[in-house]
């Protein structure tokens, strides 16, 4: 809907002048200490800037890390300096401590600048000093949401420290990078330059960073192996605690246990310890507590560590900061348990590779996550009988239980109709009559089954002698939408496949129907067939994404391509009235 | 045997209820208060809900203090007290979208193995003021000095067995109460020579949230105590707060002037300064006075800083209008919630009155940022307090009707061989104004895609925009306005002799009201939107290429709530400016279709919702309507 998109938009930028003019990230490592310093200014011209940019958030863990102001302050168009007073630098709980009050280390710094006027340019500077760490690993991006006019990437480490780099999307910028050895000390420095914004797809599929940004991830893990074995060090700890099993009289204790600053470094660090910004989300920090208590309940469920889209062990440096995700393998299926729903087939990850542990957390194997998500409809227009049967088998979004509509109370899906609308059926004609059902809501192996009957005032449009009946398109995708980075097969079925089957009324013969179609190459698959059998006209519709991202270039020419475009017009079938 | 068949019933699907949730509250001369928190919940469900997993109280220092007396678990016979060392404190995420850092805190306790069964009990103690105020030389007070009072909701989403608020009476300051929305029943005891009022409710029903229905506090039953004896009294209170800092010093002046240099017409004076405010001042609340929350930072201050939350933009603009001679005031209001008529601090929002005559203009350069207009349509029939010396009474911000916010579409519509020739004329005006302006305050790409998107849903087939004008955004002397000329490809089905086109003006219509997707026929709470609007596309064809053009009209609606409308018609003179658009030479005239819908009101009931669901679908099951071109 229109006005949602709207709501959506909060914070968005299209830049008109607003420039990172310089950004200078460095860290220095040794054995014990991380030292980052991050310095930028920025040049702010637009409203939209100035509340995207007027307060600025570091996120930090006090127990591991000290984070300093040395300068925050605006220069105004007429060049006075305003500095950042106290009032103005917050240093807060993270939002997530509400729900997880163990992480009550984790902390936000928030710097409000002020006097921000159009052509005032905002600067700082933090320091972040890290402790107590057992590996180093993270990633830095170089592209922003306005343009960054030059940047500067320097890492101060010891040889020993066996870091290592992988960086991608340079081409993207103005790039250049130097290595050099200073006694037992190593720099590897990096420069860009004119690294163009990042421009939203405001209506969904906004690729992930790593696939638009020139980035560099470091890591010290020396393979795979050790990456594995680093983490199911920390499950095979945790996955003894079995909430099931606690008695009340050893709470306490057990209590201290799970409090143990052991268990909330790894709850907190989570996978992702030095990407800092992102492992202050939700996700990122609880996520491992609720797939370890799913583990920890079923039997023959293995841990898979979901890799980020595009990424392959093959063609990678070991890095926790190539991890999306973690979710379940029963042997046949991913699982994907959300906060509030437990999806059995993981829609969202489809195309990914995963890195599935054994369940004695042993071993482990590399897998690709297939597509299976298929939505399959059956329609039965009688047009003499002013009656449409249907069927549909609803896509994976299944649920393993009822769904937790608000936090307090549970709703079950008792309601076809939260599947299949009414409305669905109103281009056919003027209801008079409407009944679907749900089948197999309680059967965690089939997936959800609807079906139902409508019953019609009149069906089609009756022009003269013709009678048109409307037959649904397939979901069109505008290429001109996505042309900011690439289309996401997110937010439906990978497959969709629907059969009209239509009862010519008596006195009329079919004038017009829509033509057969087939085609099909590496990203999609697009059928139609079209049969005429003892008075019925049947129509079977397939389309098929065998890619889960599509950049710009492949859509406009997947979606220009005569069967694409047949296959999302719109359709009729005309009957003329005979003579 | 009912009543364990009732029990399931009520409480089966909750994951658990309120077996007793009791207040004790005592409340002092200054207005300041201590209470004493009592619940008792039982678990019901294996999952534990997130709201049980850990239990927080507020409260601000130097203002006020929460602390838990102990939280324990009861299972059979094992009682167990939670650790009160673990509790955590910390400073609070700023509020409102992370604006507000007003120096919050929340003590949080985590509860461990809660299970199915177990009974979760705590007390909490609480001490001094009930709103947000971070800094002071007294380190309690109330926004109102001198006065105590209290909102008290007796509900919630899962169901109370009992709920119990006692209130012990200070005899030199009696209190009055206004009960709400439903029953609570009421009672005196007279207990240690104390008078001692007892609000209560038994088996109290959860209530359920659905999209767009009020607020609780418009639902929910609710008591609200007071000893504050006027509205009258609470205007004076909020115009001594505010007036040193709404005062126009030399820089406000200077600057006033700078902005109005040149401008003679008042209107206009009042445009420039109000659009100043709106734009220029970023949202923003940081700790600059002892009453943050309710004192207006000094106007030169925000100015400097660039920077405040409601009550300081509000200030601002009070003193600039005030240094350009205007009769301009603070004032409070609330919103997403109604005031009630009982003297109690029941807002939370801040506005401008402007004295003119007899009456007040309200402006709000908050809300109303971005937008042409002064007053944001949502803001119509909310109570506003303006702050006068010698007091004032609650008053109504007039309603802005339905005609005033109006999106008006006109669609010209070609067909040259098999592709569609269109030409928009849009025009927002009223409440839509500020939603179409602040997309295009993004960017003319952005403003661009959005239009993209809107057509390339109304289309089913592949759209070219050829050429996008819109109102600058920044230009406020109209409303906002946007005009767009293109071709939609794939979107006629051709046949051996004729072709088909299905006209677009139904499914734009629908495409723009946000909450047609929120009408069902189940609705128990009444359904609000942010004001009365309407919407009307007109579609118009060439009426020489389309063969057998049909007559029809259809209406549903309820008189005075809303109406769906939908009807075609024939046109000779009257789109003159349509074969301009389309550079055609069509003649005989233009076949029109028009899609209108008309919502008069701001709220509308379950019942009223059931039958505008129905009626939405009687016409879209009418509407389908399929346009015959002759072949070529």
């Amino acid at each position: 809907m229109l006005f949602l998109s709207i709501l959506l938009f909060g914070q968005y930028i299209i830049s008109k002048g607003d420039t990172v003019k310089v950004s200078y990230k460095e860290y220095r490592l040794d054995d014990s200490l991380i030292i980052a310093k991050e310095e930028r200014k920025i040049l702010i011209r637009t409203e939209e800037a100035r509340e995207y940019f007027g307060t600025i958030i570091f996120p930090y863990d006090d127990s591991t890390e000290t984070i300093e102001v040395l300068y925050a302050r605006t220069i105004t168009p007429e060049g006075d300096t305003i500095n950042v007073t106290e009032n103005a630098i917050n240093r807060v709980a993270a939002p997530l401590v509400d729900s997880y009050p163990f992480l009550k280390n984790r902390k936000e710094l928030h710097i409000s600048f002020l006097s921000i006027k159009p052509g005032s340019t905002i600067e700082y500077c933090v320091e972040r000093k890290i402790k107590n760490f057992d590996y180093v690993d993270g990633i830095e991006y170089f592209r922003s949401i306005i343009p960054v006019e030059y940047g500067r990437l320097v890492f101060h480490f010891p040889q020993k420290l066996g870091l290592r780099f992988y960086k991608g999307n340079t081409e993207i910028c103005n790039f250049s990078e130097n290595l050099r050895d200073s006694a037992d000390y190593r720099v590897y420095e990096i420069e860009f330059k004119n690294v163009p914004e990042i421009v939203k797809n405001e209506w969904g599929g906004f690729p992930p960073t790593h696939l638009i940004s020139p980035y560099v991830m470091f890591t010290t893990f020396p393979s795979w192996d050790s990456l594995i074995s680093y983490i199911s060090f920390h499950y095979r700890k945790l996955e003894a605690i079995k909430p099931q099993k606690m008695e009340l009289s050893k709470l306490k204790e057990l209590s201290k246990k799970i409090n143990s600053p052991e268990w909330e470094n790894f709850k907190i660090q989570g996978y992702v310890p030095i990407d800092r910004n992102r492992s202050a989300s939700f996700y990122t920090m609880t996520y491992p507590e609720k797939i370890l208590r799913i583990f920890s309940s079923f039997e023959g469920l293995s841990l898979a560590l979901v890799l980020r889209y595009g990424y392959d062990t093959l063609n990678l440096i070991p890095s926790l900061s190539a991890i999306e995700n973690i979710v379940l393998y029963d042997g046949i299926r991913f699982l994907f348990p959300i906060q509030s729903e437990e999806k059995v087939l993981s829609t969202p990850y489809e195309g990914h590779i995963a890195l599935v542990l054994s369940s004695d957390l042993n071993s482990y194997s590399v897998e690709q996550i297939g597509f299976r998500d298929v939505l399959s409809e059956t329609l039965f227009i009688d047009i003499p009988r002013k009656l449409i049967s249907f069927s549909s088998w609803v896509p994976s979004s299944r649920l393993l239980r009822s769904y937790s509509w608000s936090r307090r109370s549970r709703v079950d899906f008792e309601d076809a109709e939260k599947f299949i609308p009414r409305s669905k059926f109103s281009i056919y004609g003027v209801i008079k009559d409407f009944a679907a059902s749900l089948k197999y809501e309680n059967v965690p192996d089939k997936p959800y089954f609807i079906s139902g009957r409508v019953k019609y005032k009149s069906i089609g449009s009756q022009i003269g002698k013709y009678l048109i009946l409307y037959i649904p398109e397939m979901p069109k995708i505008e290429p001109e939408l996505f042309k900011n980075g690439y289309y996401l097969n997110r937010w439906d079925v990978s497959k969709r496949n629907v059969c009209f089957i239509v009862k010519v009324p008596k006195g009329y013969r079919v004038k017009y129907a829509p033509q057969p179609v087939s085609y099909e190459d590496d990203k999609v698959s697009l059928i139609r067939d079209v049969e005429y059998n003892r008075g019925l006209v049947i129509i079977k519709q397939s389309m098929a994404f065998l890619k889960r991202y599509f950049e710009y270039e492949d859509l406009v020419k997947m979606t220009r391509s005569p069967e694409f475009v047949n296959l999302t017009s719109p359709q009729v079938i005309i009957f003329e009235r005979k003579r | 045997m009912l009543k364990i068949i009732i029990t399931f019933l009520v409480f089966g699907k909750f994951a658990y209820i309120v077996e007793l949730d009791s207040t004790y509250e005592a409340y002092y001369e200054s207005g300041i208060s201590e209470r004493i928190e009592y619940r008792r919940v039982k678990v019901l469900e294996n999952e534990i809900p997130e709201e049980l997993r850990a239990l927080e109280v507020t409260y601000t220092p130097y203002y006020n203090t929460a602390d838990f007396e102990f939280v324990r678990v009861i299972r059979g016979r094992d009682t167990l007290y939670l650790d009160t060392e673990d509790i955590v404190d910390v400073l609070a995420p700023p509020d409102l979208g992370g604006t507000i850092f007003w120096g919050e805190r929340k003590k949080i306790l985590e509860i461990k193995d809660l299970r199915k069964g177990d009974i979760l009990e705590s007390k909490v103690k609480k001490y001094g003021g009930n709103w947000l105020g971070p800094t002071g030389v007294d380190k309690y007070k109330t926004p109102y000095p001198g006065y105590f009072n209290q909102i008290v909701l007796f509900g919630e989403e899962v169901p109370v067995k009992k709920k119990v608020y006692l209130l012990e009476e200070l005899p030199e300051k009696p209190i009055k109460f206004g009960i709400f929305n439903g029953k609570i029943r009421h009672r005196i005891i007279t207990k240690d020579g104390k008078k001692i009022h007892v609000f209560y409710s038994k088996n109290i029903r959860p209530y359920k949230v659905e999209s767009l229905s009020p607020s609780i506090y418009d639902f929910v039953p609710k008591l609200i105590v007071t000893n504050i004896p006027s509205w009258n009294e609470m205007s004076r209170i909020e115009f001594h707060r505010a007036e040193p800092n709404v005062t126009p010093n030399e820089t406000i002046k200077i600057f006033a002037d700078s902005l109005c240099k040149g401008i003679m017409d008042e209107d206009e004076k009042i445009r420039r300064l109000f659009y100043f405010v709106a734009d220029e001042i970023r949202y923003l609340g940081l700790i600059e006075s002892e009453m943050e929350g309710y004192e207006p930072h000094p106007a030169w201050l925000t100015l400097q800083k660039r920077s405040g939350v409601c009550k300081d933009k509000a200030a601002l603009l009070v003193a600039l209008l005030r240094a350009q001679g205007f009769k301009a005031y603070y004032a409070t209001t609330a919103v997403g919630m109604r005031v009630e008529n009982i003297p109690a601090d029941q807002t939370n929002h801040a506005i401008v009155a402007i004295e003119r005559g007899e009456n007040y203009e309200f402006l709000d350069p908050t809300i109303g940022a971005g937008g042409r207009d002064l007053l944001p349509a949502s803001e119509g029939g909310q109570s506003v307090l303006v702050s006068r010396e010698d007091g004032d009474t609650l008053r109504t911000i007039p309603v802005s009707p339905a005609e005033k916010n109006k999106v008006s579409i006109y669609i010209y519509t070609n067909l040259s061989g098999d592709t569609i020739h269109f030409v928009y004329l849009m025009n927002f005006d009223g409440a839509f104004d500020q939603r179409f302006r602040r997309v295009a305050q993004s960017g003319r790409q952005r403003m661009e895609n959005f239009l993209h998107n809107i057509l390339s849903e109304v289309y089913s087939g592949v759209v070219v925009i050829d050429s996008i004008r819109f109102t600058d955004p920044k230009d406020y002397s109209d409303y906002f306005k946007v005009w767009i000329s293109g071709r939609a490809f794939n979107s006629v089905i051709n046949t051996s002799d004729f072709k088909l086109y299905r006209p677009v003006c139904s499914k734009l219509t629908s495409s723009f009201v946000y909450f047609l997707r929120h009408l069902n026929s189940k609705r128990e709470l009444d359904l609000v939107i942010s004001s009365p609007q309407t919407y009307e596309v007109k579609e118009f064809v060439p009426l020489a290429k389309v063969v057998e053009p049909l007559k029809k009209h259809v209406s549903f609606g309820k008189e005075q709530a809303y109406l769906f409308n939908f009807e075609t018609g024939y046109f000779v003179d009257q789109v003159e400016g349509a074969r301009y658009f389309l550079n055609t030479e069509e003649s005989g005239g233009w076949y029109s279709l028009t899609t209108s819908f008309v919502f008069s009101k701001k709220k509308y009931s379950p019942v009223e919702v059931k039958s505008m669901f129905k009626d939405y679908q009687n016409l879209q099951e009418s509407e389908n309507i399929w346009l015959i071109f002759k072949g070529e």
